[in-house]
């Protein structure tokens, strides 16, 4: 399965990191390029097992499906997996540093065989999925740090 | 699962103006009436920037102000977004105009 890392520093604490990530899925919107819609999160409070449906706009495609919360470990680790629709696995994992919190996303992810058909080649997809999770942790720290 | 070229029950927005320094105009036709107090309010909730409605179609919130004014087939939206960073109010706008393009408000619409 295909995976993309991206790390980020964020000038502010963990805990305000963790809860911005984990307490609300439907956050993820703002700062997560081509995912329009998270809805029908159940149940309200974070946890493993909460699971939410979410609509993500693939480079043209609309894909949706359901979300599961697959391990929430306050405040270093917070995993999803879209369990039907695309399946991926979503991992941050989080560490107070001296200046901030260390953020590593790590995206595992199947790639649909009409994707592939669309742009040629997998290393074309895996280099545009690399290019959307830089642009999804920097929005994050956008958002976090002003 | 399902896969499709555009989102179920999305809305036609047109973005008319839009401008780094936080002002943006939307105009979106139809003649359906929406609750955009419900659907502009629920991304500023998330994002803490403590929304709250000042009157009919204008919520004010810790950035700056949204208004909105329907006609019989149109509505336009209005961003004025004066604090923050650049960086933020970019973001919140997108933040903004997915809600308006794709949010749903507590009757599901």
């Amino acid at each position: 399965m295909p995976s993309v890392r991206e790390s980020v520093r964020v000038s502010a604490p963990v805990d305000r990191v963790f809860s911005f990530l984990a307490d609300h899925p439907e956050r993820a919107v703002a700062f997560i390029p081509g995912l329009n819609r998270i809805e029908a999160v159940s149940p309200g409070e974070a946890g493993v097992g909460q699971t939410w449906q979410y609509e993500f706009n693939w480079f043209g495609v609309v894909f949706s499906g359901d979300s599961r919360c697959t391990k929430l470990d306050r405040p270093r680790t917070y995993q999803f997996q879209t369990v039907t629709g695309n399946p991926s696995t979503w991992t941050y994992s989080l560490a107070q540093g001296d200046t901030g919190t260390e953020l590593t996303l790590v995206v595992d992810f199947d790639v649909p065989a009409n994707m592939i058909a669309r742009f040629a080649t997998q290393g074309a997809l895996e280099k545009m999925n690399q290019g959307r999770a830089v642009e999804a942790l920097q929005n994050l720290k956008g958002l976090l740090e002003e | 699962m399902s896969v499709r070229l555009f989102h179920r029950g999305a809305r036609l927005i047109f973005v008319v103006r839009h401008r780094p320094s936080g002002r943006a105009r939307w105009w979106a036709p139809g003649f359906r009436r929406y609750d955009w107090d419900g659907i502009l309010l629920r991304p500023l909730v998330l994002l803490g920037l403590d929304p709250h409605p000042d009157g009919p179609g204008s919520i004010t919130c810790s950035i700056g102000r949204l208004v909105w004014t329907s006609g019989r087939c149109w509505t336009t939206i209005e961003l004025y977004l004066n604090g923050g960073s650049t960086t933020k109010r970019e973001l919140v706008a997108a933040a903004l105009l997915k809600a308006a393009r794709y949010g749903r408000n507590a009757s599901g619409r």
